[in-house]
């Protein structure tokens, strides 16, 4: 399970996928996550603990979840999320730098409403914000 | 009320209405739909065992995910993953690289994946004819939109680079390959041919070139293992002979479709988005 040291995760993926999380929001399917068909350990929605803060962040998490194998194209942009909700928590594979939500199939949806913080994108200069779930009061209560 | 929007409260223990913090997530008959159906989703995700049902019939209401652009989307996002995508982004040039990354750079108009047929040419910077004739012969992997168009997304840029790269002669065998009836055979024919020329034309041959070759290789290699476990799964299921026939070996499998292969849970490249 997520520790109390990781209060975020990051799952790496690409412009074309993470655009189609923000958009489909907007048409009122709201946030969700749809499993790929890749299944390294089983089907999920995988994240690690290597936040986006340069280049390297990318051939970190490419090295140490990827074997080296991906391409920037798949990992420029970067979902920032909370490790639990009520539904799901991510749980650690046997990699340290990895946890996964484990699903039965590809196609699975993973509802995101609480769980994503913001999605960012790297471009030369870095990484930026390109969206922040604007439901989540800043302040807290009480 | 009507005027009001929600906000989850950091602790995700209740929301934020009108400033005022409410306990839970009850729901509040008197807002707009599209915020009451906010708090019935963050109910369902922290407070399941509070869940009303109204709370779920609002919730059934509402579009059910995934929707037919992420289909698209994932389908798109699956090849880029696909070793043989891989195997083609290190032989594009830095350059190249940082354009898939952005495209916006060169095509303008805050282009973004998936691109139409004439970003795409603006992106290679071939000409739309020629973006359309790959399209045609399976070349490059594509979604459909809701009126039917081609949509190419980041794993299509990364093929267009290559292709655009190669020689007229090379791309009208790629081509062939595609049109042949045992496209398979084909590539274990010019692998071999093209392997042993390399070889014996007495070029340099260079250790970094050589590990680059293999590693590239073995991501092809890969891919046929998988098509080849995920194909005996369906057999294993009963499939009928005639879908695992022509899915797996009909004319139109290129090289790049057997990343599509590897993918049969996955809508087909030709698949029409609603």
């Amino acid at each position: 399970m997520a520790s109390p040291a990781h209060d975020r995760l990051f799952h790496y993926t690409s412009e074309d996928a993470a655009r189609s999380i923000i958009d489909d929001e907007s048409d009122g399917f709201g946030l969700y996550f749809t499993v790929g068909t890749g299944n390294w350990h089983g089907h999920g929605m995988y994240a690690t603990d290597i936040a986006p803060v340069d280049t390297m962040s990318m051939d970190d998490v490419n090295a140490y979840c990827f074997g080296g194998g991906a391409t920037y194209a798949e990992l420029n942009y970067a979902l920032v999320l909370l490790p639990y909700n009520a539904e799901h928590r991510f749980v650690q594979t046997g990699n340290p730098y990895e946890w996964v939500i484990s699903v039965s199939q590809a196609l699975e949806v993973i509802r995101l409403e609480t769980l994503l913080m913001k999605i960012q994108c790297f471009d030369n200069a870095g990484w930026t914000t390109v969206w922040f779930n604007e439901d989540f009061s800043m302040m807290t209560s009480g | 009320m009507a005027g009001s929007s929600v906000k989850l409260i950091p602790e995700r223990d209740g929301y934020l209405l009108g400033g005022e913090r409410v306990e839970g997530f009850p729901d509040q008959a008197d807002l707009p739909e599209r915020q009451r159906v906010k708090i019935a989703r963050w109910a369902t995700q922290l407070r399941p065992d509070e869940v009303t049902v109204d709370q779920r019939a609002l919730l059934e209401r509402q579009p059910q995910p995934p929707s037919p652009r992420r289909r698209a989307a994932r389908q798109r996002s699956d090849m880029l993953s696909s070793p043989l995508v891989r195997a083609l982004w290190s032989t594009l040039d830095e350059q190249q690289q940082s354009l898939v990354l952005n495209p916006d750079r060169r095509v303008g108009d805050g282009a973004r994946f998936p691109l139409t047929v004439g970003k795409l040419a603006a992106l290679v910077q071939a000409d739309r004819q020629k973006i359309r004739r790959w399209g045609d012969n399976h070349l490059l992997p594509s979604t459909r939109d809701h009126n039917g168009h081609r949509q190419y997304g980041a794993a299509a840029a990364i093929v267009a680079f290559a292709l655009e790269g190669s020689k007229q002669n090379d791309r009208e065998f790629y081509g062939d390959v595609v049109r042949s009836d045992d496209p398979l055979a084909a590539v274990r024919r010019a692998v071999g041919l093209v392997t042993f020329s390399a070889f014996a034309s007495g070029a340099r041959v260079v250790a970094d070139d050589l590990e680059r070759t293999s590693r590239s290789l073995r991501l092809v290699a890969d891919a046929l293992t998988e098509a080849a476990r995920r194909t005996a799964e369906l057999v294993d299921r009963d499939a009928p002979d005639n879908e695992v026939v022509q899915r797996v070996s009909g004319p139109a499998v290129a090289l790049h479709d057997i990343g599509a292969i590897v993918r049969l849970s996955v809508p087909a490249d030709d698949t029409v988005v609603a």
